[in-house]
């Protein structure tokens, strides 16, 4: 008898390692375990009575910043689900994807209805890009979302007593400088080639769950949420072990490094703006809290260097730069970080000589 | 499936320290967070339990793209902060932290420090006040002088400051640990005081006046008694 063909089960295929990708796990398997290391010999350290009370203060930075940091991620992490089955491709396509420049005006300011801080935010970006929204868009609201939104407008009128000038200024420049830096990156970027190959198998329609987002349409809610929780949880340990490294080599920083060692480099207000721009990249402090830093350099330091500090933190830390390896190549980053760091700098010189001290 | 399974047992992990920060020992909380935010650690451990429960109850059917031999690290990582939490038990921010933090103590060596003051105290107010806000103290003592205070603080003597002096200081935090401030002021004792060690905790009885030192001034308690205390449930100030 002749043997009848049979097709084949569709099964569910897991994406092949490519040789590439395998490299990247491999120097992230070397680099985990030396994290791993080197956090487990700081806590062995900690048990020798000469580095107690330093290790402690290490240990309540970190454990602080974590609790803090945490349960914001995992409500952006949330909203990323949502976003995911909730919203089709077809209205972000709508929305912004007919145009690649407009969008960026939009989304620098999305955050004034959308508040979300630093911690919050990429796990938002990673759903948005996967649903379509241009590269430039997700740039400005990466960097706009976490500076142009009430609650930092809030916590830095109270920091700076009610000094309205000094939160219109914060706002607008962050506003501004997350429209340039969008507009000019996505002149040489698009998803292509800024955001990582492992994410968009991660984002595309089939996701490795057992479902597709296309067949959500005729799921029940209760079904949809368990999805969206589903994807939520997965972008949370996809980018929460950024967030641990980063607040660790944070704490690190905030015990170990005086914020008078800062101080020994102020002649010239250039010098106080680069110094202060690197304590913010340093101590990754949260968006609604670095106000209160920033004041407490009242009368040491110009108000341009107060203000790169607070414009600077939010949009880039080591935290973030972590988090960021997470959602976009190597090359967009670091076309990301010298745009970030090159725009803030010339933007508080400008507004140094021009506004707060005119010529 | 088992790095799924790993992974909800992670986050699971996680939400019972969070509920457990919450529910049964919010001094170590309260070591950490700004009290106006622990309802952000009840909404996190709220979903990482539901995280936990849908990760458990998808683990048989999802496909894992990483072998979990490369994906072991990042479980592993995610637990690091739950390590460091058994070393904050007993830790607390300290003198160390202080100088750290603070760019606006004066020369302690300053001859201004290196006698005992002859700035006497005013009578004190009719009113007869007691200030108990270290806060108060350290922005209003020129408003203050004279007026009688009783301060909970922790202490810090070093080389540079004169015999009778040592510094009260608490922080003040907005969101967490992370950004806490110090406040501070000097204390002056009289030699029958014996002076506690660092980072004691102690309530100063005494009378509020101000030293200027370099142009600046900088709150100043002529302590009458000085008794040890044990830390408060909430260290710092808000």
């Amino acid at each position: 008898m002749p043997q009848k063909t049979v097709k084949p089960i569709p099964l569910h295929q897991p994406p092949q390692i490519s040789e590439a990708a395998g490299l990247r796990m491999e120097l992230a398997w070397v680099g985990g375990i030396l994290f791993l290391s080197i956090s487990f010999l700081v806590l062995l350290l900690g048990q020798s009575r000469p580095y107690s009370a330093l290790v402690g203060t290490i240990s309540i930075n970190f454990l602080a910043m974590m609790v803090e940091a945490l349960p914001f991620m995992l409500i952006g992490s949330l909203a990323g689900g949502i976003i995911e089955v909730f919203v089709p491709v077809p209205l972000v396509e709508k929305l912004f994807g007919r145009h690649r420049i407009w969008p960026i005006f939009a989304t620098a300011a999305m955050g004034l209805t959308f508040p979300v801080c630093e911690c919050a935010i990429i796990p938002v970006i990673r759903r948005l890009l996967g649903k379509g929204l241009p590269f430039g868009a997700a740039v400005a609201f990466l960097l706009g979302g976490p500076i142009v939104n009430p609650l930092v407008a809030a916590s830095t009128a109270v920091a700076y007593n009610l000094d309205w000038q000094m939160v219109i200024v914060r706002l607008g420049c962050g506003y501004l400088i997350a429209v340039v830096v969008g507009i000019l990156l996505s002149c040489k970027f698009s998803h292509a080639n800024a955001v990582i190959p492992h994410m968009h198998g991660q984002i595309s329609p089939c996701c490795g769950h057992d479902h597709c987002s296309a067949n959500t349409q005729n799921t029940s809610l209760k079904a949809k949420l368990f999805h969206a929780a589903g994807h939520a949880a997965d972008d949370f340990f996809s980018v929460g072990y950024y967030l641990v490294i980063g607040t660790f080599i944070a704490a690190f920083i905030r015990s170990m490094v005086p914020l008078e060692a800062f101080t020994h480099f102020l002649a010239s207000p250039w010098q106080g703006i680069l110094i202060m721009m690197v304590m913010a990249v340093l101590l990754n402090l949260c968006s609604e809290a670095d106000a209160f830093i920033a004041a407490s350099f009242r009368g040491v330091l110009p108000d341009s260097a107060q203000l790169a500090f607070m414009v600077l933190g939010p949009m880039f830390d080591i935290k973030l730069l972590l988090m960021y390896f997470g959602v976009f190549t190597r090359k967009a980053i670091a076309a990301l970080v010298i745009t970030v760091l090159t725009m803030v700098f010339l933007t508080t010189m400008a507004l140094h000589f021009f506004f707060f001290h005119p010529l | 499936m088992l790095a799924k399974l790993l992974h909800g047992l992670v986050m699971f992990t996680w939400s019972v320290f969070f509920f457990w920060l919450y529910f049964v020992d919010p001094n170590q909380l309260a070591k950490l967070l700004h009290p106006k935010l622990w309802w952000l650690v009840l909404t996190g451990g709220t979903i990482l339990l539901l995280f936990s429960v849908i990760t458990f109850k998808t683990a048989r059917t999802h496909h894992h793209a990483t072998p979990l031999r490369w994906s072991w690290p990042s479980v592993a990582i995610m637990l690091v902060p739950l390590a460091y939490c058994w070393s904050t038990q007993s830790a607390q921010l300290g003198s160390h932290t202080f100088l750290a933090r603070t760019t606006t103590t004066p020369n302690m060596s300053s001859p201004a420090f290196s006698a005992t003051t002859n700035n006497s105290p005013q009578q004190p107010m009719a009113d007869n006040q007691v200030i108990t806000s270290l806060s108060q103290v350290a922005f209003n003592s020129r408003q203050l002088n004279g007026q009688r205070t009783s301060l909970l603080c922790q202490t810090m003597k070093n080389e540079n400051l004169p015999e009778d002096l040592f510094i009260c200081y608490r922080f003040r935090i907005t969101c967490c640990a992370a950004d806490a401030l110090p406040i501070f002021t000097f204390v002056q004792v009289t030699p029958q005081n014996t002076l506690p060690k660092n980072d004691d905790w102690v309530r100063v009885n005494g009378t509020i006046t101000s030293q200027t030192v370099e142009g600046r001034t900088f709150p100043l308690i002529i302590a009458t008694s000085l008794t040890s205390e044990q830390a408060p449930s909430f260290p710092y100030i808000y």
